[in-house]
């Protein structure tokens, strides 16, 4: 690659290891059947950008059964300007329909988040929240996969804080640092329940 | 266990046996008993493996791998899948979720779940402005951690869109032709 000459914001340097670990997680999801949603800003129009829906290992994915890609704009969906996005699903074929359905604008925005604002603050940093309208879709869009699934099995439960299974990383979650957070839950706590954020209060 | 399997057949084999199978009766009793030696059995002794070269190493190789993948159909039928067994509790997670707020992703899931009378759907909001250990994917414990979630079967389901161009390194730059 070689360099256009734009400036921005200082960029992450673990943003590679970040998609990689998304990448894996869809592959990974995709042997067990489940469903999953990468997100990244849609391919440029220009062929000399890069973008990594060129990279040949989604395009791999994309040839594989279950896996697909929608493109669309937020500003549709109520984001600040256009934002082109496209989606990697996996197992989600009703998706382009919920946000077709979420669209809370007929017309894309005009506005542009380029450069600073007034604060000195960059545009494109309110952009990394998904618009309420998109988070709805995308929800309803995984309640339809929960729903088409057999019945789960209600003998089978997640680890519980009790499970003495050392023989994974789970028993450093439950009995490492947070080794209280599962006091204080109901009598078989699942792993999962005990994450702090599912008992997070929203800000109003 | 196949090496007292083929000197049991070897003890028991009779001459008739050898007769019904035109095959010298002292002949196919010495051959079974050279099987049964794991010195005839030339893999178990030579290490196949090669050494990691640089090639293994370049991008290049997997992106070109990739590539003759995909011109190839499918290796597993579609639409042929057994249905799965789950886990009582499905674990959705959200990756790169950013702060909690309302009309976010977990918001939503968790209305639209319970709307629907969909029973112990947990929805986890991953971040490391949530939580510093585990919501950091760069530590390989936290990486080990959700990994194994998903291979177990725990986590069913992810959104994630890790940072874009704005963010990334590429951003501002073009591919140079080949």
């Amino acid at each position: 690659m070689k360099k256009q000459g734009r400036t921005g914001p200082r960029p992450l340097r673990s943003a590679d290891e970040l998609l990689a670990f998304s990448i894996i997680c869809m592959i990974l999801l995709d042997e067990v059947d489940g469903a999953g949603i990468l997100e990244h800003a849609a391919e440029r129009s220009d062929p000399a950008c890069p973008s990594i829906w060129k990279l040949p290992l989604i395009e791999l994915l994309l040839a594989l059964p279950g896996f697909a890609k929608v493109t669309f704009a937020q500003g549709l969906l109520g984001a600040d300007s256009a934002k082109s996005t496209t989606l990697l699903t996996l197992n989600l074929p009703s998706l382009p329909q919920h946000i077709r359905a979420n669209a809370v604008s007929k017309e894309l925005p005009k506005a542009r988040s380029i450069g600073l604002d007034q604060d000195g603050h960059y545009r494109a940093a309110v952009l990394k929240e998904y618009p309420p309208a998109l988070c709805r879709a995308m929800a309803n869009s995984f309640a339809a996969f929960l729903q088409s699934e057999q019945m789960p099995d209600s003998r089978r439960s997640l680890p519980t804080c009790k499970d003495k299974d050392r023989s994974h990383g789970l028993y450093k979650f439950r009995h490492g640092n947070r080794s209280g957070l599962c006091q204080g839950l109901s009598d078989e706590p699942s792993l999962f329940r005990s994450f702090p954020n599912s008992r997070t209060q929203l800000p109003r | 266990m196949t090496k007292r399997t083929l000197h049991h057949i070897a003890d028991t084999l009779t001459e008739e046996d050898a007769r019904l199978a035109h095959i010298d009766f002292e002949d196919w009793r010495q051959l079974l008993y050279r099987l049964a030696d794991f010195r005839s059995w030339n893999f178990l002794s030579e290490d196949k493996y090669a050494d990691t070269s640089d090639h293994d190493l370049d991008l290049t190789h997997y992106e070109a791998w990739c590539q003759e993948l995909r011109v190839h159909d499918p290796p597993r039928l579609p639409g042929a899948r057994a249905p799965r067994v789950r886990f009582q509790e499905r674990v959705i997670v959200h990756a790169y979720s950013g702060r909690r707020r309302q009309g976010d992703f977990q918001w939503y899931l968790d209305a639209v779940t319970a709307h629907k009378g969909l029973d112990f759907v947990l929805v986890v909001s991953l971040d490391l402005v949530i939580d510093s250990q585990w919501g950091d994917i760069g530590r390989e414990e936290s990486y080990d951690f959700w990994t194994h979630a998903i291979r177990s079967g725990y986590v069913i389901g992810m959104l994630g869109g890790p940072p874009c161009c704005t963010w990334s390194a590429a951003r501002g730059r073009y591919l140079i032709s080949p």
